[in-house]
């Protein structure tokens, strides 16, 4: 097999190369100009089983927080011999991890690129409907990715026999109706059903019963993507990219008092010191405390794993998850108590409700975290907390909204347990916060 | 079925190896296996959805394995070779902790929550070993719903298992209770107040683990379960025969709740089942015998006795070739038993008219054939393909409604089953399935509440169906040429034939309320074309008229009906008196004004007044079904006994007036040998015994249940809870020594606390307690396995099993109706909460029954100058009836229904018929 084109070297940060400074979109005309469609181009003339191998051995792994390998994924579903008939492939957009910003970067910036990755996974798998399935809160990104699916469809990018062998994609596109659950992709595939966002029991996969109890594939609009690049230049040279472990690169992200938040893609496996210099370092007058290297769901990490490399591996093996590979910074100004209550306010809100866990656990753990926040916590309460932590962890909830949610307070208490410590022996927040929690909640009407 | 050694596969519990079912889960296994393990959501008929995560268990890898981990029991598969551990630390910590976070809300009313004392939350919190709240914030509370007057809403109880959702939509079809809300703010309800419009609503107050969906009309009048005395028995408003628990505290019956049957009912019962008992209390029922002595105006109460001696006299007067009897679907076996043996077989005339007496011929002649079966509801669950012909099944035999609802959904498990996914996950199955349902093809009148699952819906009239029901059974044996069809018609034929093709269960479902006995043979002509194109048994299941039709069938093969009775009694030139059993003549038959006008004596056997008791000389009070014991034989042939929950019978048993009034014609001379027997029957079973010397397929009837001298450890099974309360001061107002509990010599049963509460004959259970487990979630303690029979075996006896092909007796030629000029064929459109007297006395029943209209197609009703909404005036013989006019699009053509309702000047008995329309114009002065 031919593993690439041969003009392809200059290329080390494929993803980001078509976004522009003044923040425009990149047209479609823009788009191909520089390879724009050929890596889609390319695949049409492989077989669809070449692509799955292709991507397989590309080992692009997922960019939405699990990293798993897209290829194998793909390679999950049946082929058509053994179970013909319809199949899907879904654009996880739902961006809501708190932290994550970086799909709506590359949505917004360059659309077409992940309409040219979610056709090349489309027909990997003969599916002839695509979905993007996009934030709720991202409209400008909706505009531009539907701007974008209309001009391919006119250029006979995307529609009706696109290859010799007939194969025609429809690609549709679903503006979600603002749940974080929804990015859990099989409470994505019933939403998009019209059903409630509840997670589905595993197995059957969707691979196998999916969207409308058909196979269908999910992957993340990051690794989406990924895929013309891959199909273009070749899987050698996207092992390249990547420093360690891990190929390819990778949009990262820092919020936090940094002095320039935001994301910027490099090569997977650089090290979270270089990312954090890379947002202009720490504000006068903060330190750094420690961060949460993969959004709002993965353990803290402390100023000893700055050197570490951000990839999979290197960040599983000290204690947390790269996740979507946008960190969260704590500074030593900011209550860890606060900070962990935040998030287990946004992950009891986000809660589907469906298993006693998460929908009645992460209330509990946010009670005991309003209390310490107002000083009213007792040294018994961090011990029920770290029972909470491993009553709502992996495997026994119905799905891993609630064991995420367990990370950063299980990690806070590990890492920072004197702030706990100090509130309750201070009767109140060291920081002077008072809790933040919106407590409205509690009030708010129900179905009457 | 006892599974076979190839299925069974060998798992490890704690330590200890256990042979079990392979393709079950866990939490099912261990429960089968009388392990405690606390869960919410998960329900035996509901499958698995691993919501509530209560049923976690440790699971190893292997012998070596120490740590293993966590799964949840009613998601996990048992395979070969499995160890798992229910008393481990880590997951009976984990068990304990979801109790602890669940019940953080929850409001711990259990004294004044209608489920206290069987509430399975009370029993898994207690089974968990929760004890201390440590959660300090505040209780949510929601806003309660007003639900109607079946069933209660109580927000704050609930624990979010989502067991209520899942039956009321997924299992019962409804649609208008949902889930609300996300997160802990999941709501439970309607959209907005309003009565829940499922039939079989009353349900959630059994599925709900705790008191969120609570029964309203028992909370009216409360008793604690363990304060009901209760009895096993058969309700009385269908043919099915579901099998119920009736409780009841001083005097009053205060609730009926369903009772277990693997093969009848399982865990659930329609509304009109459970609410429909208040004729039972009701004042308004008879209580007294009443005389009216020739020459009198008016009638006086006596004493039993005295009216039983009054009849004797008649009797003696008369001479008993004279005295007829008519008896009643509606009663039981033994009593229209007693009453054919005081009037003598010759002069049994059977509770029916024409058209009835002609169905039920044909029904019994059909399902005794050797090729065809009729299946249990259990059994129709299974079958892959159905044609419901000429019945709305939600308003005649609603709990098969529900069967047929199940069975829609194998299409699906089949289709689930090709990748893996067993029966159980219910998830995964209906998303797999998605809307992909059996072939359902449902042919009647007009609309119905099954349309939403029928594959294909047929409004026809009823000649139609049987134009219909020919050609598809020619059809599916190959022999359809379509002459003489209308082209719809003959296409819809087509269509169904499509559908049936590769059935390999089908099954054929019709009933008496098609009101055609042609209906009733067409439809076991297609059963048995569609067994032989599916080279299986055919199988035909007929909703009958009432609880006891075909037990009065069997007594009753030599058919005879109110219309030969009022034309024999027309020809006598002799007096003659009739003694009517359970029945109201005038809503039987237009003839009914006629018959009384010809006889001399009417005499009344019944709980509850009608036109016959008014126009009766002599009334006999006599014992409603939770009263008194008797044997009912449901629509499958299958024998069933019920017994009195009443310890002080305010009104004597039937059977026993009649065996009385037997005795009393013995002393005034020679008599028949069938009187003789009778008169010495003075317990039930002496009665039973003598039923069952008629053999044929009332050979077996002491089988039906055990006789009253059965005794587990020398003791009668006990009404009353081991819990009862209150025994000594119950009726202290009127007697402060305590009296002798009464003695019950007709059942094993007993009116007292003493006895076992468990191991007890499935015929013999009053209800289900078993230690720790109070709700009646503790029926997985008295199964043999889950979902299957009990461990006394299945109650009851099928009686068409054994019975030979009953000839098609020569039953009255039913003329057929002509429509004259400006009439219009009327049939009947049944109405669960509306159509009987019995549930017409229920408060609660009657505020749900449908407004009453007659029924229209708009073609028909514009073609007769007739719009939607007007005031008609519907005309047959003497009888007028005014009420307002639907239009239906649903409907067939030229078809006017007419709503079966109690005290309706033109009852179903009347129907079908021509009748007279017109449009009420308003007199303008």
């Amino acid at each position: 097999m031919n593993h690439g084109q041969s003009s392809s070297q200059a290329v080390t940060l494929p993803l980001s190369q078509h976004i522009k400074a003044d923040g425009s979109v990149t047209s479609l005309a823009e788009y191909q100009a520089n390879y724009g469609y050929q890596g889609l181009a390319k695949a049409l003339s492989m077989s669809p089983s070449e692509v799955v191998d292709w991507v397989k051995n590309a080992n692009l792994r997922g960019r939405g927080g699990a990293g798993f390998s897209a290829g194998l994924k793909w390679s999950f579903v049946p082929p058509l011999e053994k179970l013909p008939g319809q199949r899907y492939v879904i654009c996880n957009a739902d961006e809501m991890e708190p932290g994550t910003f970086k799909d709506r970067w590359l949505m917004e910036h360059d659309p077409h690129q992940l309409i040219e990755g979610l056709a090349i996974a489309a027909y990997a798998v003969q599916a002839d409907t695509a979905f993007i399935f996009l934030r709720a809160d991202y409209d400008l990104c909706a505009e531009r990715l539907q701007n974008a699916i209309d001009e391919a469809l006119a250029a006979g990018l995307l529609g009706e026999q696109l290859n010799e062998a007939g194969f025609s994609l429809t690609m549709l596109m679903h503006t979600s109706a603002g749940r974080y659950i929804c990015g859990e992709e099989t409470a994505l595939i019933n939403s998009l059903e019209g059903k409630r966002a509840n997670p589905r029991f595993k197995p059957p996969f969707p691979q196998v019963s999916g969207l409308f109890g058909r196979p269908t594939v999910v992957n993340n609009a990051e690794t989406l993507c990924n895929l013309p690049h891959i199909l273009y230049h070749g899987i050698d040279w996207f092992a390249d990219l990547g420093l360690g472990d891990d190929n390819g690169t990778k949009i990262y992200g820092v919020s936090g008092r940094v002095n320039n938040p935001g994301c910027w893609e490099l090569p997977i496996g650089t090290t979270v010191a270089d990312i954090i210099a890379l947002a202009g370092g720490m504000q006068e007058g903060v330190q750094l405390r420690g961060f949460l290297p993969g959004g709002g769901s993965t353990d803290f990490l402390t100023r000893d794993h700055l050197g570490l490399a951000m990839d999979y591996g290197t960040i599983q093996a000290a204690g947390s998850r790269m996740g979507t590979g946008t960190m969260i910074l704590l500074d030593d100004q900011t209550c860890v108590v606060g900070m962990v209550l935040n998030l287990i306010q946004f992950f009891a809100q986000e809660s589907c409700g469906w298993c006693t866990p998460c929908r009645n656990g992460l209330p509990f753990i946010r009670q005991i975290l309003t209390d310490l926040e107002a000083g009213l916590g007792e040294h018994a309460d961090l011990e029920q907390l770290l029972q909470l932590c491993g009553y709502i962890g992996i495997g026994n909830t119905f799905c891993a909204l609630a064991p995420g949610a367990a990370e950063p307070l299980q990690s806070a208490l590990k890492y920072f347990r004197d702030d706990f410590v100090a509130h309750i022996e201070q009767g109140c927040c060291p920081h002077g916060n008072s809790p933040q929690v919106d407590m409205d909640l509690e009030k708010e009407a129900r179905p009457i | 079925m006892n599974a076979t050694i190839d299925n069974l596969v060998t798992i490890y519990i704690d330590g200890s190896a256990y042979q079990v079912k392979a393709g079950g889960h866990l939490l099912e296994t261990c429960l089968g296996l009388a392990k405690d393990l606390p869960y919410f959501c998960w329900h035996p008929a509901l499958g698995s959805v691993g919501s509530c995560r209560q049923c976690a268990v440790q699971l190893y890898q292997d012998a070596e394995d120490q740590r293993g981990r966590m799964v949840m029991a009613c998601m996990t598969p048992v395979a070969e070779g499995m160890r798992v551990s229910l008393s481990a630390t880590m997951a009976s910590q984990f068990r304990k902790q979801c109790i602890e976070v669940t019940m953080a809300n929850h409001p711990h009313d259990c004294p004044v929550c209608e489920e206290g004392g069987e509430c399975h939350l009370q029993d898994m919190t207690l089974q968990s070993g929760h004890t201390q709240r440590r959660h300090k914030g505040h209780k949510k509370t929601y806003h309660n719903q007003d639900l109607g007057p079946c069933v209660g809403h109580e927000m704050n109880r609930c624990i979010s298992c989502y067991r209520c959702v899942r039956f009321y939509q997924d299992y019962a079809g409804g649609d208008d209770l949902v889930v609300l809300g996300s997160r802990e703010n999941v709501y439970f309800g309607r959209h907005q107040d309003g009565c829940l419009t499922s039939h079989f609503s009353g349900n959630l107050a059994e599925v709900c683990p705790t008191g969120v969906f609570y029964d309203k009309v028992v909370s009216d009048s409360y008793t604690r379960k363990w304060d009901l005395q209760s009895a096993p028995s058969i309700c009385s408003h269908c043919s099915l025969g579901c099998n119920v628990s009736v409780g009841e505290r001083q005097g009053q019956v205060k609730r009926v709740t369903n009772r277990y049957h693997s093969q009848v009912n399982g865990y659930f019962i329609c509304d009109k089942g459970r609410y429909g008992f208040a004729h039972s209390n009701s004042d308004q029922g008879l209580y007294q015998a009443q005389v009216q002595p020739l020459g009198d105006t008016k009638k006086v109460t006596c004493d039993t006795l005295h009216g039983l001696d009054y009849v004797a006299q008649i009797m003696n007067e008369l001479g008993a070739e004279n005295v007829f009897g008519l008896g009643s679907p509606r009663a039981s076996v033994e009593e229209n038993f007693a009453l054919q043996s005081v009037v003598g077989k010759a002069n049994f005339y059977a509770g029916h008219n024409a058209i009835q007496d002609a169905i039920q011929t044909q029904v019994l002649h059909q399902l005794t054939q050797p090729d065809i079966y009729t299946p249990s509801l259990k059994q129709i669950e299974q079958a892959d393909a159905i044609v419901i012909i000429g019945e709305d099944l939600l308003h005649t035999a609603p709990r098969m409604a529900l069967s047929v609802r199940q069975a829609s959904r194998n299409l699906g498990f089949a289709k689930a089953a090709a990748i893996g996914i067993p029966k159980w996950q219910d998830e995964p199955v209906r998303i797999h399935t998605q809307n992909q349902l059996s072939p359902i093809i449902s042919v009647t009148s007009a609309a119905t509440d099954l349309d939403d699952i029928s594959s294909q819906c047929v409004h026809l009239a009823p000649n139609d169906m049987c134009d219909f029901a020919r050609a598809l059974a020619s059809a599916v044996e190959g022999q359809f040429d379509g002459s003489g069809l209308s082209a719809k018609l003959h296409e819809q034929v087509q269509q169904s034939l499509a559908l049936l093709a590769g059935a390999k269960r089908p099954l054929v479902i019709s009933g008496a309320s098609s009101q055609s006995p042609e209906l009733i043979d067409l439809a076991a002509q297609l059963a048995l074309a569609l067994g032989r194109q599916s080279g299986s048994e055919a199988w035909l299941s007929y909703a009958l008229e009432a609880a006891n039709s075909m037990g009065l069938g069997l007594l009753n093969k030599d058919p005879k009906h109110v219309g030969d009775l009022a034309l024999r009694v027309q020809q006598q030139s002799t007096p003659s008196a009739l003694i009517v059993l359970q029945t109201d003549l005038f809503a039987l038959s237009t003839q009914a004004a006629a018959l009384c006008e010809n006889l001399r004596h009417l005499v009344v056997l019944d709980q509850l007044p009608s036109a016959t008791s008014d126009q009766a000389d002599v009334v006999i009070a006599c014992a409603s079904s939770f009263e008194t014991e008797g044997t009912y034989v449901n629509n499958e042939g299958r024998a069933q006994r019920y017994f009195s929950v009443h310890d002080k019978q305010s009104r004597p048993d039937a059977w026993r007036s009649l065996t009385n009034l037997a005795a009393m014609v013995i002393q005034a001379g020679p008599c028949s040998d069938a009187v003789t027997q009778l008169a010495s029957c003075t317990k039930f079973d002496d009665l039973c015994h003598l039923v069952s010397q008629q053999g044929g397929e009332f050979a077996h009837w002491c089988d039906v249940a055990p006789s009253a001298d059965f005794r587990i450890a020398g003791m009668k099974i006990p009404r009353q809870t081991h819990r009862a309360s209150g025994r000594t001061s119950l009726y202290a107002n009127e007697n402060v020594s305590e009296s002798k509990q009464p003695e019950d010599a007709d059942s094993a049963l007993g009116f007292t606390m003493e006895g076992t509460p468990i191991n007890k004959p499935s015929a013999l259970i009053p209800q289900v307690w078993s230690p720790g487990w109070n709700s009646n979630e503790a029926i997985n303690k008295f199964q043999q396995e889950i979902n299957g029979p009990l461990k006394g075996g299945e109650a009851g006896l099928r009686l068409l099993d054994i019975s030979p092909n009953l000839p098609l007796a020569a039953a009255a030629l039913i003329p057929s109706i002509t429509i004259g000029a400006g009439q219009i064929l009327a049939h009947t459109q049944n109405h669960l909460f509306a159509s009987d007297r019995a549930s017409a006395l229920s408060a609660a029943l009657k505020q749900r029954s449908t407004v009453i209209s007659a029924r229209m197609h708009p073609d028909t009703a514009a073609a007769m100058g007739l719009v939607d909404g007007a005031e008609v005036c519907v005309a047959l013989a003497q009888a007028q009836w005014l009420l307002p006019l639907t239009v239906d699009a649903s409907m067939a053509v030229d078809l006017l229904l007419l709503p079966s309702q109690y005290q309706a000047p033109i009852s179903a008995g009347h129907l079908p018929a021509a009748v007279n329309l017109s449009a009420v114009t308003q007199e303008v002065n």
